[in-house]
């Protein structure tokens, strides 16, 4: 008899929207060693199954959902899972990660992960638990929001809060906004390139996993928990996180010019004190929601206690959040940041794309290019929450010429309206959507060049800065420094790709050799950093294979006019990263394996990912 | 020739590090650079400014930031930046969040 996979359930759910049916296929150790799980399987279903020509709406799209081998295991922050697909912002690949526990309660199900193809006549959503998938009715669910539909499908299922994890679209994902998310357990997101969209285009209102009682198989136990507990440090060390969350960043990033400030037309926010981590938690009533057996428990509730929405509940914002709904809207009211981010997770909004298109309407409202009979009667001066409030309403119905302009994504708005307020969208060339920060700021270079030449569909070696010196790689000194900003984002590619193939929560374990040590302790494998980078390489450059093939153009892997502009003030003022771009670019391709001029793989790398019989796609 | 009086600000250091002031002034001679202000600051080695400055090279850990009057300095300029009477120096971690 063969030994147990470790680490895996060791099956696969293809679901066949448009017959209706659902089969299983075996995970094979081989596939599970080359593609690991989560965003690497993803990626290796799109690279297989998803030729060019296909749309992200063709029913033949592909839009899977997997956990990853630690998923489920003892592991804190394991309910992560990944969406891979090819998205609506970009027309090319996406892998996008949500906590929460979905990834764990999907394994405990009995499925690595989900495959969806085809499109369903009819509005259904999927009912996961023992073993199996159920295809039921969702008419009753639809027009509802991602609270909404939770509380509906919890109750039609007779199931309590934690007895199963449901993720839904909300208005946006029906309403085929390019960037809708796919949202769940009470505000865990998927966000990236519209998934939300391609979930709808596919008549999917939700996907629901049951508790389910199966225990992933794990190679040595003890050596996870001692592993785990070294990812528990690692994580309680990583900046201020552990104490204040994600937000207790956010006055640094003041300090440096990397907020997000009226849409880049200025880099200084004096108010940033009142509005950080540290006020949040020290002004509201707060209250712990982890994600699944996370002892990190970064994740609140909170209710406000002063200004205009004294006595709203709802989930603390986020860094991406506080940034979205404060400086970049200009709006410096703290407890407005809660109800907006309430309001964006509930229709089911990618909160950093909204932001991006809601600040630039609001700077063309400024300056005059659009009248308020344009709005349809919305004052968008800067810091009018509520205006913002209803404008994300009417984006998430398409309502209206502002709502449907601005359900585009801000790189076909401002190309469509044409004239300067082009040029004053946030974006990258081939339709990516920045994170929440202004990167021409200091120490965020990394991620914006990151974001700009990256294939998944959102940063790939970055995350809350850039970190090489955790795996022993010479960190980055000058953060204004053109040669050491795209030494350090290509070789520390891979590293977090890898990491997204294991499931589990970024800030449950941001050093990349604890969460190693755990990916051994479950599998068994005696991986090096060597291998898991060349795992991560390799889903890079079968999404950097299918972007090609699907049109992906590597001149475009540039900033927009504005994202790649130099602050007029502020700490950065006067920097410019453009100044040597194409040297960067070159080196970056020559870091990864690619061609420095065509950007293309080479015939060299792909043998050794692993990855040759692709090889005619790229060329 | 009179010395200078700098104000020196440690900024957003993790939770753990309240093992001092945030802010202090320092005095420092004429003609002294930044770097020389790291240095000397080094030395003395207590309080935030031992988890920011590496003894070893007298500067910067790679993971920290450095404004002068609210403005980037790099690094390579640290030795050749002489300091004026009343600058402010404001150091912190590259940030995270996002």
């Amino acid at each position: 008899m063969r030994d147990p996979m470790h680490g895996y359930m060791g099956r696969l759910a293809l679901v066949n929207l448009s017959a209706g049916c659902v089969r299983e296929e075996a995970l094979e150790e081989a596939t599970a060693k080359k593609w690991v799980g989560g965003a690497g399987l993803g990626a290796k279903v799109l690279l297989e199954e998803v030729p060019p020509g296909v749309e992200w709406d063709d029913p033949e799209n592909r839009l899977v959902l997997t956990a990853g081998p630690l998923s489920g295991t003892l592991v804190f922050g394991s309910g992560t899972f990944n969406v891979a697909t090819k998205g609506p912002m970009t027309n090319l690949a996406v892998i996008s990660q949500a906590n929460g526990y979905f990834g764990a309660y999907l394994r405990r199900s009995g499925f690595d992960g989900l495959v969806l193809r085809g499109r369903s006549e009819e509005w259904v959503y999927l009912w996961i638990h023992d073993g199996r998938v159920e295809i039921r009715p969702a008419a009753g669910l639809l027009g509802l929001d991602a609270w909404e539909t939770e509380d509906r499908v919890r109750f039609e299922l007779g199931l309590g809060e934690r007895d199963c994890s449901v993720f839904s679209i909300g208005p946006a994902g029906e309403n085929g906004v390019r960037y809708a998310a796919i949202v769940g357990d009470r505000g865990h997101v998927a966000s990236k390139n519209g998934v939300g969209a391609v979930m709808g285009a596919k008549r999917v209102k939700a996907v629901v996993a049951g508790r389910g009682p199966r225990e992933v198989p794990v190679y040595d136990p003890s050596a996870l928990r001692s592993a785990n507990l070294e990812c528990f440090e690692a994580a309680k060390a990583f900046g201020t996180t552990w104490q204040w969350g994600t937000g207790g960043g956010f006055s640094n990033l003041a300090r440096s010019g990397a907020l997000p400030v009226k849409n880049y037309t200025t880099s200084v926010f004096p108010e940033h004190e009142s509005m950080n981590g540290q006020t949040l938690r020290t002004k509201y009533e707060v209250r712990s929601v982890p994600c699944f057996r996370c002892a990190i428990s970064h994740v609140k509730e909170v209710t406000v206690t002063e200004g205009p929405y004294k006595g709203f509940t709802g989930e603390e914002p986020e860094y991406e959040q506080l940034a979205a709904w404060g400086p970049q809207i200009g709006n410096t009211d703290l407890g407005a940041t809660v109800m907006l981010t309430r309001e964006v997770d509930r229709l089911g909004l990618d909160c950093n794309e909204a932001s991006w298109a809601i600040g630039w309407a609001m700077e063309c409202f400024v300056k005059g290019v659009f009248s308020l009979s344009d709005t349809e009667g919305l004052d968008l001066s800067w810091g009018n929450v509520e205006a913002v409030r209803e404008l994300l309403g009417r984006i998430a119905r398409r309502e209206g010429f502002l709502g449907d302009l601005l359900a585009e994504g801000v790189m076909r708005a401002s190309r469509k309206i044409g004239g300067s307020a082009a040029d004053w969208a946030i974006y990258t060339m081939k339709g990516f959507t920045p994170r929440g920060h202004d990167h021409r700021g200091g120490g965020r270079w990394p991620e914006l060049f990151d974001t700009c030449v990256s294939d998944t569909g959102t940063i790939q070696a970055s995350w809350s800065g850039i970190h090489p010196q955790f795996v022993d790689l010479p960190p980055l000194e000058d953060v204004f420094d053109h040669a050491q900003v795209s030494r350090v984002v290509g070789d520390f590619s891979g590293f977090r790709t890898f990491d997204d193939c294991l499931g589990v929560c970024r800030l449950a374990a941001p050093h990349p050799k604890p969460l190693l040590a755990c990916f051994n302790a479950v599998t068994g494998w005696n991986w090096t950093l060597d291998d898991a980078r060349t795992a991560g390489l390799r889903v890079i450059t079968a999404l950097r294979l299918f972007n090609l093939r699907h049109g992906h153009d590597p001149e475009n892997e540039r900033p927009s006019t504005r994202y790649g502009s130099v602050p007029v003030d502020g700490p950065a003022q006067g920097r410019n990263i453009l100044e040597k771009w194409d040297e960067m670019r070159a080196d970056y391709y020559r870091r990864m394996g690619f061609d420095p001029k065509t950007g293309i793989p080479t015939a060299e790398t792909l043998k050794r990912l692993g990855l040759e019989a692709y090889a005619p796609d790229a060329r | 020739m009179p010395g200078r009086e700098i104000r020196v600000a440690f900024r957003g250091l993790p939770s753990e590090a309240e093992d001092g002031p945030d802010e202090r002034v320092a005095l420092v001679a004429a003609g002294t650079t930044v770097l020389g202000l790291l240095e000397k600051l080094a030395k003395e080695a207590g309080g935030k400014a031992a988890r920011v400055l590496d003894p070893e090279r007298g500067s910067l850990r790679p993971e920290f930031l450095l404004t002068l009057n609210g403005r980037f300095l790099e690094k390579r300029l640290f030795a050749t930046t002489v300091l004026q009477e009343k600058d402010v120096v404001e150091v912190f971690p590259v940030p995270s969040g996002g």
